[in-house]
């Protein structure tokens, strides 16, 4: 059994049953099932035991609350006025920068990426509000509507972030630390896209029209108070996991105890609204879980062929540079990318990328971040790109025009891989500080 | 965006069921069974996700007077096993299970009714041989009384269950939308409109 | 030429790990190609150690190392090792597994499996700000245990014992979360421990044990000379065990006072403190010979004459 036949097996399996259009969860349990038969020759009562305890076990897990628990926290804000607030509140904060109130998508997918857990979330609550107010003040739609998907993907890099829980509890890396890792690289992110936005406005006035509004020490002040709410629940989570008041999975339900707090104490509270953010939540939980456990038997079945130590001798095998092997993950990323969602392309690759990227001599925390970055750039790549449909919701624009409205966003993500692969230290430093 | 890939964005899309179905009568009474069975499996699992929530600020306030449920991360962890496999059945009927469409999206008539009819004869036949499987671990552990080795012992049965359970309710789904593809040529609980 | 598969939920250079990889070593010399063992460290199956029982049992890995201390639902008799102060000294741990071995085997062949070899976890201690010379330092003392019967011992102790999950500890120790944890020194060095606390009060409080576990349809399939090859590799690895857990406890200590770690030794720890202790664990015993009856008074009885004989 050698390596490519077996790797080439696997991937025909992938092409067949995702690309027929099979229901991923179950497609990965096709696969997984198919390739020990197929490949390995287990026989199907050996494969049923396999099977069974290693989907069971992998849901029984501790860490993995943190996701139905942060994503309700989520939602129980974007039932709220609190995108409204945040517009209300950074609006004159940022009237000033060259390129004006589009600001507003960078710096409040920003802070909303501060206490939700996804990308999809925090482009959907933000645009909600800056795309039409900037398309009624007369901006650039294309600016408009690309920041916004770029910073949307904050949502993964600025903890809370589902997909470093899901890598973490994959790849056995601390999530405090994954955590920790995103804060200076998100910062980073958000510093390029306002710059970029910046540079663009000032050589075409015409795309960004100066606030018309009057900026004073009192709106400003008045801002402030707007954006207390979320600043405090903000404070709340990441606060009590680095206070050690909590572990991730406890700062979860702090978070969402501070949510509903704030829906009382704003007179928003209604069984309504906690009936339908519990069912929109167990919604998505429940279609990530399943990924996840499904996933955990095509890691097992992956593992059975001995694929990850093949693979990895492979590699090594052909002497290439560490920043080599990181160009072909890319390369291998985007594709992947642009048919898969994030978390299937993380529970995908992780049991063999991890051991190859140890090997490289990167560290794991470090390419966590390094993925969350992949995954952010899969949102934004067509024909399947989940902040592009988002946008196209809210625009009303074709995928092509959103495409290339995103384009440049999509860039500055590239250039901003490149810059931690080159200063690893920026994603290590504060981690390192705990 | 075609129907069959338009709940792309589970987390902030409902899915819209339809005023009318095309479904013939003896479907549609075993797929009312189905949904029934869904639902109350989702309100569980709404439920426990409170519950575990609440469990947990249990767990931190008893923390500040130096003393532990003992339980947390046992329960919790059932708990996640619990949301996962009670849920999944009505996420998959809700549209929120996603599935690559860019190249069944391409597909017209016969080809298409194929490569569904593929994915649900595909689904349905790995649930089936899942749940038969996990019907026997979940009847040894059973009868061999097996518990947890926590401060409150919890027979094993119990949390394997769920998977269980949602396997059989998985099954159930796949079943009706195979029956659905047979009798009216489509999979999705919609009415054709043309 | 067999192929089996090997599963440890740690790594290859963990302590079990490096058991695991003496014992496919050892059957390479003694077997060459007639059986390969693929060893599968770090969880690589996706089974944790809980699900190996079962795993094994019904063929889903023909091989195992598993902490048996954490399968006392599946038979009480398995928190034998887990026991407070049950063996004081390593060599007492390897009396102690001679004297069970037999009712271990006996659970594990009317499961279907074969038991082989063990290892014991390195004795676990107390990790503080403080040494543990006085029963006053115990008291209120928030300590992570990781076990039931840890939990109730320290509480019975007047300690206030906490559930943390592993990943959890280093922020709940740098916050002041917790206090104290009770694990080996092995296992504190994992952590850094010295980042957070001072000291290091030697306890030999426990030692649970790690067992191989194979499944018995797999074993009775193989050839003659490889199933005798398996069996005669016991001792050998048995013995190699309690070297590297021997070599461990040198190794950590030396790494602790590097790091500027206190370590009092079992000797200077106050005989008063060890009978407070013993009082507060004697509950988790009594209860643990209930529940075991004969199987355990037996198997004591045939430890105290080991003892005995040893001298
Ligand atoms: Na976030
Ligand atoms: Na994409």
């Amino acid at each position: 059994m050698s390596i490519t036949f077996s790797a080439g097996v696997l991937v025909a399996l992938l092409a067949l049953f995702l690309g027929a259009g099979v229901w991923i969860f179950s497609g990965l349990m096709l696969v997984g099932a198919s390739a020990m038969y197929f490949v390995l020759d287990f026989n199907l009562v050996r494969i049923g035991a396999i099977a069974t305890r290693v989907i069971s076990s992998s849901a029984i897990s501790w860490e993995l609350a943190a996701i139905p628990i942060f994503m309700w926290m989520g939602d129980i804000i974007f039932r709220t006025d609190i995108s409204q607030r945040l517009f209300r509140g950074l609006a004159p904060l940022v009237a000033r920068i060259p390129g004006g109130l589009l600001h507003t998508n960078v710096f409040g997918c920003t802070v909303f990426a501060a206490i939700s857990g996804s990308s999809t979330a925090t482009t959907a609550t933000v645009g909600k509000i800056t795309i039409p107010e900037l398309q009624k003040r007369g901006y650039d739609l294309r600016l408009s509507a690309g920041s916004l998907a770029g910073a949307g993907s904050f949502g993964l890099l600025i903890p809370p972030s589902i997909a470093m829980i899901v890598y973490g509890v994959l790849a056995e890396v601390s999530i405090a630390q994954l955590f920790a890792a995103g804060v200076i690289p998100g910062l980073m992110m958000a510093g390029l896209y306002v710059g970029y936005i910046a540079i663009v406005s000032l050589m075409d006035p015409s795309r960004a029209p100066r606030f018309d509004g009057e900026v004073t020490a009192r709106a400003m002040g008045r801002g402030l108070l707007e954006l207390l709410p979320i600043v405090l629940l903000m404070f709340v989570v990441l606060g009590s996991i680095y206070s050690g008041l909590a572990t991730p999975s406890e700062a979860a339900a702090v978070g969402v105890f501070g949510a509903i707090l704030i829906t009382v104490v704003t007179g928003q509270f209604s069984l309504r609204l906690m009936r339908d953010s519990l069912l929109a939540t167990i919604r998505v939980s429940a279609m990530i879980l399943m990924l996840i456990a499904a996933s955990s038997f095509l890691s097992a079945a992956i593992a059975y062929m001995q694929l990850p130590t093949q693979i990895t001798e492979g590699i090594s095998a052909l002497q290439l540079s560490p920043y080599g092997v990181l160009l072909i993950l890319a390369a291998l990323y985007i594709v992947l990318g642009m048919f898969l969602d994030g978390t299937s392309m993380t529970v995908m690759t992780v049991p063999i990328a991890v051991p190859l990227i140890v090997q490289a001599g990167f560290d794991p925390l470090w390419f966590g971040i390094y993925l969350v970055i992949m995954i952010e750039m899969s949102a934004l790549t067509p024909p399947v790109g989940l902040n592009l449909f988002v946008l196209q919701g809210l625009t009303q624009r074709t995928m092509g025009e959103t495409v290339r409205a995103t384009l440049p966003f999509f860039l500055l993500l590239c250039l901003g891989t490149v810059i931690l692969a080159v200063f690893p230290e920026i994603v290590l430093w504060l981690p390192s500080r705990l | 965006m075609s129907d069959l890939n338009k709940q792309q964005l589970p987390e902030i899309e409902e899915y819209r069921h339809p005023e009318k179905t095309d479904d013939p009568v003896w479907l549609g009474a075993i797929a009312r069974v189905s949904t029934l069975l869904n639902k109350t499996a989702a309100v569980i699992s709404a439920t426990l996700l409170v519950g575990m929530t609440a469990l947990i600020l249990l767990e931190i306030c008893m923390r500040f007077f130096s003393t532990s449920t003992y339980m947390a991360d046992v329960l919790v962890g059932y708990g996640v096993a619990a949301i996962t496999f009670l849920a999944a059945p009505w996420a998959l009927e809700e549209g929120a299970m996603i599935r690559v469409t860019a190249l069944t999206d391409r597909l017209n008539g016969w080809a298409r009714w194929l490569a569904e009819a593929f994915s649900v004869v595909t689904a349905g036949s790995i649930m089936w041989f899942l749940m038969t499987h996990q019907w026997g671990s979940v009847t040894k552990l059973y009868s061999r009384g097996s518990t947890s080795e926590h401060f409150i012992p919890i027979p094993l049965w119990i949390p394997e269950s769920f998977f269980l359970i949602g396997l059989a309710l998985l099954l159930v789904q796949f079943v009706v939308r195979g029956l659905r593809l047979v009798a009216v040529g489509h999979a999705d609980e919609r009415a054709l409109n043309i | 030429n067999v192929r089996w598969d090997f599963a440890d939920e740690y790594g290859a250079q963990s302590l079990s790990g490096q058991a695991c990889n003496f014992f496919v070593s050892e059957m390479e010399d003694r077997v060459g190609d007639a059986l390969t063992i693929n060893y599968q460290g770090g969880g690589a199956l996706g089974y944790k150690s809980t699900d190996h029982f079962d795993a094994v049992q019904d063929g889903a890995v023909q091989a195992a190392v598993t902490l048996v201390t954490q399968l006392g639902g599946i038979d009480p008799f398995f928190n034998l090792s887990s026991l407070p102060f049950i063996a004081s000294s390593l060599d007492e741990a390897y009396l102690l597994w001679q004297a069970a071995r037999e009712e271990y085997a006996k659970i594990f062949e009317e499961n279907g499996m074969v038991l082989l070899w063990a290892m014991p976890n390195p004795p676990s201690g107390i990790h503080a700000p403080e040494p543990i010379t006085s029963v006053g330092a115990l008291e209120g003392l928030r300590i992570r245990t990781y076990d039931v019967n840890g939990t109730r011992t320290l509480r019975e102790a007047g300690a206030a014992p906490l559930q943390v999950a592993w990943s959890d500890l280093v922020p709940q120790l740098s916050t002041g979360g917790l206090d104290a944890v009770l694990t080996s020194a092995d296992g504190a060095i994992q952590l850094s421990i010295w980042d957070y606390v001072s000291d290091f009060t030697e306890m030999n409080y426990a030692m649970g044990l790690f067992m191989c576990h194979v499944n018995k349809d797999e074993f009775d399939a193989l050839p003659e000379d490889v199933k005798t090859a398996m069996m005669d590799s016991i001792d050998a690895c048995d013995e190699y065990n309690w070297q590297i857990i021997r070599d461990s406890i040198d190794t950590a200590y030396e790494r602790m006072a590097e790091n500027g770690m206190t370590i009092t030794r079992e000797g200077d720890v106050p005989a008063e403190v060890f009978e407070h202790l013993q009082e507060a664990g004697a509950s988790v015993r009594e209860s643990w010979l209930e529940e075991t009856g004969e199987r355990g008074q037996n198997v004591l009885a045939r430890f105290e004459e080991l003892k005995a004989q040893a001298g």
